[in-house]
């Protein structure tokens, strides 16, 4: 049977038909005879990823029993895979098949009919001369574990594990410290509005322990973990007994929370442990502790300069939550003692949740002396703000808080090397992508929640666990099979050398090398196609399927060849 | 008449990124040259130095790697 190429042009409505002339290009395609010893089969439709220009593609593959497909139509980021799910319906080979994108790259961009099916002709020439270079490829099946590894054990951990709990998913919940709870657990209140945490924070600890299909580790570390999603190994060390437990799980929730700088890490900020600064989170402690803020004498502060932003031009950021709690604990303040005189120095405010205004007026209203300043300074107990109009002003109040910048977990770093992720600029998280993939991150099947990819409130924390937990349930099902991506990498043995160049490369961290045949392997499941490696293998032995260099090859001559 | 000089220029786009900003293009009906020839890669990584000597002695004026 002799090989038959279909070339299929769509004329996507008016998009395609009324910028090129179709009939010119299926006249011409057709007059390629002999083209490479294979039949043309070259036919237009009015829109073939309609149901009606699918049912007519299944029917002429089938009819004509094509070996090689083409679609003259849109960009592959639009119905590439709509059409491999035609190819695989009618029986042939999804990588047998090659969109041509003779739209945005072709009909849209050129305004001379003419010039524009001359280059439309070009494209599908050159897509002809690469699929006869295609391969079919098999897609492989791998069994996949839908247990969940969720790191850290503050707020966002804690709803990340319960969620997925909740639909009955084993969750290993890992914390370092002895106990869950995370950074809130010294809160006295939450925002908004005073809310007692013990409602929240305690009633989620509490559901986590004794939650069947959560198993808690307290006092312990990820030491190592190897794999991708689905089939993660997983070695855990207790820091307390240095026991290792070794597991399994198919996806990772990493929250590993936040840090508060420290303000005399920043210019201008210069006090000792006696004099009366103290940071939000310290007072945070004291009144979660002695349900008391009071002064190293025990005494009342009789004033109390609250200063936002410390650290914000530094780290290069807005802290997004720091407002919001000095607010909160004036309100902390004025409700120990309504004698307090509580000055507010901030920069820019910054309240955005719809709750935040109403709140922050109506204190500012009663006990919160606010003003705008441009800069603050603390020297011992002593306070030198810069007004709008530029004029220093010191004061000397009985204590300062100072509201420093959220600033990335000291092992986010750790985490980035273990996990593969990448990180920010700011050293916090990296997301896939910040507006439509914002829990995801390069690696597939591990998620970052809460503070560790910036600065959030605990609100924004949970809707991140469950935003995560919802990715986990949806890409992570019981009993289904993973159908890694087949257009990956491949080294041959017989040609590589074992110089290790492409584990330097690999981004992915797809390649390991194997010392007893030494030689370096691809990870196919990790590996991701990139060709990064193809490109900087000195002896050529590696291979990315689907884009080989024959086949990229015989694109880039047809494309030149006029 | 001589005919005017149209310099034909390979552009090797990786899928992510720029091969998404030449559809933007077209989205945007943004006109160039017909004589910009775009190779779909993986990746930018992906082309190898020798493409670029081959392409060029092909017939390939300039070369636009993209990624």
């Amino acid at each position: 049977m002799s090989d038959k190429i279909g070339i299929y042009v769509c004329e996507c409505g008016p998009n395609i038909s009324s910028k090129v002339d179709i009939e010119r290009i299926l006249e011409e395609i057709a007059a390629l005879e002999d083209f490479r010893d294979k039949e043309l089969i070259v036919k237009q439709h009015k829109l073939l990823c309609s149901v009606a220009g699918k049912a007519f593609l299944e029917e002429e593959i089938k009819a004509n029993e094509l070996t090689h497909l083409i679609c003259a139509a849109c960009s592959p980021r639009d119905h590439d895979s709509t059409f491999k799910e035609v190819c695989k319906k009618a029986g042939l080979n999804p990588y047998m098949y090659k969109i041509v994108n003779i739209r945005e790259q072709c009909a849209w961009v050129i305004s001379d009919k003419e010039k524009a099916t001359d280059k439309a002709i070009q494209y599908i020439h050159a897509g002809m001369d690469r699929v006869v270079y295609q391969q079919p490829l098999i897609e492989k099946q791998l069994d996949s574990n839908p247990d969940v590894l969720v790191i850290g054990g503050g707020i966002a951990g804690l709803q990340s594990a319960l969620t997925l709990a909740g639909k009955n998913r084993r969750v290993f919940l890992v914390e370092k410290s002895a106990e869950l709870g995370g950074t809130s657990i010294h809160f006295q209140k939450l925002l908004p509005r005073q809310g007692s945490d013990t409602a929240t924070r305690n009633r989620k600890i509490k559901e986590v322990n004794k939650n069947p299909y959560i198993k808690v580790f307290t006092s312990t570390e990820l030491s190592k973990i190897v794999g991708f999603l689905g089939n993660f190994e997983i070695v855990l060390k207790n820091s307390e007994n240095d026991s290792e437990t070794e597991l399994l799980a198919g996806a990772v929730v990493l929250a590993n929370g936040f840090q508060q700088a420290n303000p005399q890490d920043f210019e201008g900020y210069n006090y000792t442990d006696n004099d009366e600064v103290y940071s939000a989170l310290e007072i945070e402690k004291m009144y979660s502790e002695t349900n008391q803020i009071t002064m190293k004498s025990g005494e009342l502060p009789k004033t109390v300069a609250l200063v936002h932003c410390v650290g914000r031009k530094e780290v290069g950021y807005c802290s997004k939550i720091c407002c919001n709690y000095l607010i909160k604990i004036s309100d902390y303040l004025q409700s120990i003692s309504s004698d307090i005189e509580i000055i507010d120095l901030f920069q820019d405010m910054c309240l955005p949740e719809k709750e935040d205004q109403e709140y922050y007026e109506e204190l500012a209203a009663r006990v919160i002396h606010s003003q705008r300043v441009t800069g603050t300074k603390v020297a011992g107990n002593k306070l030198t703000y810069t007004g709008i109009n530029g004029r220093e002003t010191t004061i000397e109040p009985d204590m300062i808080i100072l509201a420093p910048a959220i600033i990335p977990a000291a092992d986010n770093v750790h985490f980035a090397n273990l996990l593969n992720i990448e990180l920010h600029e700011t050293g916090f998280f990296q997301e896939a992508h910040i507006k439509i993939n914002p829990v995801s991150t390069n690696t597939d099947g591990v998620f970052v929640v809460g503070a560790n990819r910036g600065a959030c409130s605990i609100s924004d924390a949970v809707i991140q666990a469950q935003a995560a937990a919802g990715k986990v349930l949806t890409q992570l099902i019981p009993g289904q099979k993973i159908i890694p991506e087949v257009m990956v990498s491949e080294i041959l043995e017989a040609y590589c050398t074992g110089c290790q160049t492409c584990l330097e490369v690999c981004a992915y961290g797809a390649i390991y090398y194997d010392a007893e045949r030494g030689i370096s392997v691809v990870n196919e499941a990790i590996c991701r196609g990139c060709g990064n490696c193809v490109g900087s293998c000195p002896s050529g032995s590696i291979r990315t399927r689907h884009f080989t260099n024959p086949q990229l090859y015989q694109e880039v001559k047809e494309a030149l060849r006029k | 008449m001589k005919e005017e000089f149209s310099p034909k220029i390979l552009s090797f786009l990786c899928k992510w990124c720029s091969y998404t900003g030449a559809d933007l293009a077209g989205i945007n009906r943004m006109q160039y040259p017909t004589a910009i020839l775009p190779i779909k890669v993986m990746c930018s990584s992906r082309v190898d130095p020798v493409f670029l000597i081959k392409s060029y002695l092909r017939g390939a004026d300039g070369i636009l790697v993209g990624g």
